[in-house]
């Protein structure tokens, strides 16, 4: 059993998961995402039973899970897994046509049908890249002005990726919303992550939001199961918020963080996904 | 456990013995975030930028 992690930096996550693998007498293999030099002229040459994918870079990921895949090793997230959470408008309409509450949202390709788009959602929308994370250039937009100015300023950025406009009706969520941790066909944990003085309306912990354990109720964990299972079993967070109509789920990732989890939850969240990675292994 | 100079100051930043290559340490006095290339002798260079396609 040959087994791999890859990853861009070895962030607390990594850590936490090398030392989790270390302690069951699991030998993980490192591959750092920017050292490899892919030989795609090479045909099938299998290397690794299973690889644990913690690359924080999307267009890294996508390359290294297919190159992968193609030589018939398994990676945990897959390929499809990567390519469809990793762009939340894929993600919006996969979760959409699967039938899970989601918020309403366009996709649009000039600012002037992205104002088209807004006049359908109403205001306040937000904005966010297709691609990215951390709640980085995330904009709640709460007027024509201000979305005139948000699109004038991505017209004028070198990244194409900017110009994908992904808008999506803003929900008036209770200060909080919640991370759930699917591992396999369990919902093993899930946090609230709630917005503070720093973090300002975003819930992100990046920016600052802080955490509690947030008690996994059966609806909560059949919408996340179902959620998970758009791109096959793996480990995912699926990140809801509570509207006014119940539960709704606005992404779901395919890399997940959780150093601010464990403690609230109490739950051994890397333990559980090297038990994961092993169990896979063995099918 | 041994120091590493910060390359952006000087500053003096402690390795722990869980350090490892690869990690991300931050500078007690100018706050400069360094990756960890080397733990015997301690090296330490400026972290890789985030980019735009970073994320979970």
């Amino acid at each position: 059993m040959r087994l791999g992690i890859c990853y861009t930096l070895v962030s607390a996550e990594n850590k936490l998961l090398l030392a989790s693998a270390k302690s069951k007498g699991v030998k993980l293999e490192r591959i750092v995402d920017s050292n490899a030099a892919l030989e795609l002229s090479a045909g099938r040459k299998k290397e690794y039973d299973t690889i644990l994918q913690r690359s924080v870079s999307y267009s890294r990921t996508i390359y290294l899970n297919y190159y992968f895949e193609q030589q018939g090793t398994q990676v945990i997230n897959s390929y499809k897994a990567a390519r469809i959470f990793g762009d939340k408008a894929l993600c919006s309409s996969e979760l959409a046509t699967a039938g899970i509450p989601t918020p309403k949202t366009f996709l649009a390709f000039s600012p002037e049908t992205a104002v088209q788009a807004a006049d359908k959602i109403g205001f306040p929308l937000v904005i966010k890249p297709a691609i990215g994370s951390w709640a980085r250039m995330v904009h709640r937009i709460n007027d024509a002005d201000s979305l005139q100015a948000a699109l004038e300023s991505r017209a004028q950025m070198g990244n194409p990726w900017q110009k994908v406009y992904y808008l999506q009706e803003h929900i008036n969520k209770p200060g909080r919303d919640i991370r759930a941790f699917v591992i396999g066909d369990e919902t093993v944990a899930a946090i609230y992550r709630h917005s503070t003085e720093k973090s300002g309306w975003i819930t992100n912990t990046a920016k600052g939001a802080t955490t509690s354990n947030c008690k996994v109720t059966p609806d909560l964990s059949e919408l996340c199961l179902k959620a998970a299972s758009i791109a096959g079993s793996g480990v995912y967070a699926v990140d809801l918020m509570e509207s006014e109509k119940g539960l709704v789920v606005h992404e779901v990732n395919h890399t997940t963080e959780f150093r601010n989890s464990i403690e609230p939850t109490g739950v051994d969240i890397p333990g559980k996904i090297i038990e994961y990675l092993i169990e896979r292994t063995k099918r | 456990m041994a120091n590493a100079e910060c390359p952006e100051c000087a500053g003096k930043i402690e390795f722990s013995e869980n350090t490892e290559v690869g990690e991300v340490l931050s500078c007690p006095d100018c706050g400069a975030r360094l990756e960890v290339k080397g733990i015997n002798p301690p090296q330490l260079q400026p972290a890789p930028k985030v980019e735009e396609d970073w994320g979970e």
